[in-house]
Parts: C-alpha cells; structure tokens; sequence
C-alpha cells in the first residue's frame, strides 16, 4: 500500500465513523433553549430572525438553542423546546 | 381565431415591453401605474433577495439601485427570487463603490447564500465512500453538494452580515458593532452551502479553500493527495461529512 492509500484508507475510516457516529449522537441529545452563549447557538431561534449557527447576540437568549446531551437540559437552567415556545408566545402576546 | 390570438398576443408583447422599458417618454399615465408597480414589486424583491445590503444603503438606494438593475436585466422566469444576479457587477460600477468597496462583497455574499438557500439538499451516499478504499484514487472523485459555493474578500463580510440579520429590519448596528466587526480578522474565505435542515455559512483558512477549489476543478482524489500533500484529508472528509458538503464519491 503506497502513501496516497494510507492516507485514503484513514480518511475512510475517519468517514464511516463519522456517518455510523452522527445519527446514534443525535439521538442521545436534545435541543435545549436559554444557554447558549451569545454566538454560540445551534441552527434557527425561535424567533426566527436568523436560521444559521452562530448568529446569536445574546447570552442565554430564551429563544436560541443548543443540542445537550438528553436529560441534562433543565439542570443547566434551560427549557425543552415546548416550554420555551410557550413562553416565546406568552411574550410576544404582551409585546 | 388563430389571427386574434397572435393580435392579443403581440398587444400584450408590446404592452410588456412598454412596462419595462423603464426610461419610456411615452407619459401615459396608466402605462405609469404599472411601471410604478413593476419598480416598487422590483425594489421589494431585492430587499428580500439583498437584506443586508438593504440594511446599509436604505430603501431610497435599493429603489434607485433596483430602477438601474431592471435596465440591466429584466426578470425572465416569473419568479422575483430569481432576479438579481447582476447587482453586485451593477454596485462596482457605480457611484457607491468609490465610498464603500465593501458593498460588491457584501452583496455577492448574499447572492450566493440565496441561491443555496432556494437550492435543493442532497443527502450522502454513504456507499460510496467505500471508493476509498479502490486501488484506482485517480479514478475517484469527490461530489459536493451542488449548492456549494466558495468565495472570497478582504472585507469582514461575514462578521457584517451576522450583525446585520441579528438586527430587526428596523434596527441598524451601533457604530461600536460595527467598529467590532470590522476590526475582527476572519480568514477572508468562506464556504455557502445547503444543508439538511439550514443554508450554512462557514469560513475556512486558504488550504481548505484551494483544497475545495481542486475538488470543484474535476481533481481525482490521488491528484488532490498530490498537490495538496500536507492537507489532512482524512479530518477534512469527517468534517465534510458533518456539515453535509459531500454528496457522493465516484
């Protein structure tokens, strides 16, 4: 085996890993809203005023979300994503 | 019958080309209802399609800037989403860019991350990595999404447009934001992408850069390893692969 196809044969193993990996890490997490640090979310807010990583501007917006691991949400001080949608209406409806 | 039809239809040929001939003398004032109405539908869909861009110049430059652009290219498709592709080209021929050379870059950036946004996401064939695994690499290539686009700029693009669509429609960045923003160093390489549930934006260094432009170029994986031999190829395709810019290998 040459050079090139070590290198091709480490790249696909770091491949498959990285496919088998994703979904099972997926499943042991949860979108946890009010932690992230400003600039630090995952994906949309609530709001949606942005869809992208990142483009948070606040601490701990109540409308940004990251992916935790499952079950650890609330000890962190944040909200699953129900009772952070009911209070993101709650909200809006005071204005 | 056939002879009315192509009589309407040449009425309604010429009555189109009347509305968006833009600069018409012709003063008919109904005719102007209408090239009010295309021009406002025109600035409106830029706005959507430039809302960045429309942040920093405001609604009287995107008016006079959406006027000009309908003299450059008139919408073919029927769909306003797909107007606008010759704004920058237009922006760094005008008036504006002797004063704020950013705006070609910010307004290219947003052409690009509209376009993947509207593009459709391809999931990975994960069967086809096995292709690695062939003895024949120059016989192997790398599929990107068809979304993916790379481009660079020597302004904090990024950074500017982050701040502005964190902004309401209303708002407009402190002076500070801005200074913050543009006193930040981003690598000035970035990479616009569909993914499967956003439209990603991520700034890459210039190895990573030339390494998807060799990708883009049609180079076999043994002629990447080549030209690229300190690249770590094997934590950019698990990298790859987390941000779904694969498609396939062939």
């Amino acid at each position: 085996m040459n050079h090139k196809h070590a290198i091709a044969a480490a790249a696909l193993a770091m491949a498959l890993t990285t496919v088998v990996s994703a979904p099972a890490e997926a499943a042991g997490k949860e979108k946890c809203y009010g932690i992230a640090a400003a600039g630090q979310n995952d994906c949309g807010n609530l709001a949606g005023t942005h869809s992208c990583a990142g483009q948070s501007t606040m601490d701990k917006d109540p409308g940004e979300w990251k992916l935790v691991a499952k079950g650890s949400c609330e000890s962190m001080g944040g909200m699953l994503k129900a009772e952070a949608k009911k209070r993101y209406e709650e909200k809006k409806q005071k204005g | 019958m056939s002879g009315g039809n192509i009589s309407v239809m040449d009425y309604q040929s010429q009555f189109l080309n009347e509305i968006y001939h833009v600069d018409s003398t012709l003063g008919d004032k109904g005719l102007q209802v209408y090239q009010n109405n295309l021009h406002m539908t025109a600035m409106l869909s830029l706005t959507v399609t430039y809302p960045v861009l429309a942040q920093m110049v405001g609604e009287q430059a995107m008016f006079v800037l959406s006027h000009r652009l309908l003299r450059a290219e008139l919408p073919e498709s029927g769909d306003w989403a797909d107007w606008g592709q010759q704004l920058p080209a237009l922006i760094r021929n005008s008036e504006l860019n002797a004063e704020h050379p950013y705006l070609v870059d910010i307004a290219q950036f947003e052409w690009v991350f509209h376009l993947a946004s509207r593009s459709q996401f391809h999931a990975l064939n994960s069967a086809s990595l096995q292709r690695l695994a062939d003895e024949a690499l120059e016989q192997t290539f790398i599929t990107l999404q068809p979304s993916l686009k790379y481009l660079r700029s020597s302004y904090p693009v990024h950074g500017l447009w982050r701040l502005h669509r964190s902004q309401t429609e209303q708002e407009v960045p402190s002076r500070q934001q801005l200074e913050n923003v543009m006193n930040h160093q981003e690598t000035g390489c970035y990479v616009i992408a569909q993914g499967a549930h956003n439209t990603n934006i991520v700034e890459v260094y210039e190895d990573e850069f030339n390494w998807l432009r060799g990708i883009s170029d049609g180079l076999s994986v043994a002629a990447l390893l080549d030209i690229f031999p300190a690249f770590d190829f094997a934590a950019w395709i698990a990298s790859a692969i987390q941000r779904d810019w694969i498609t396939h290998l062939e």
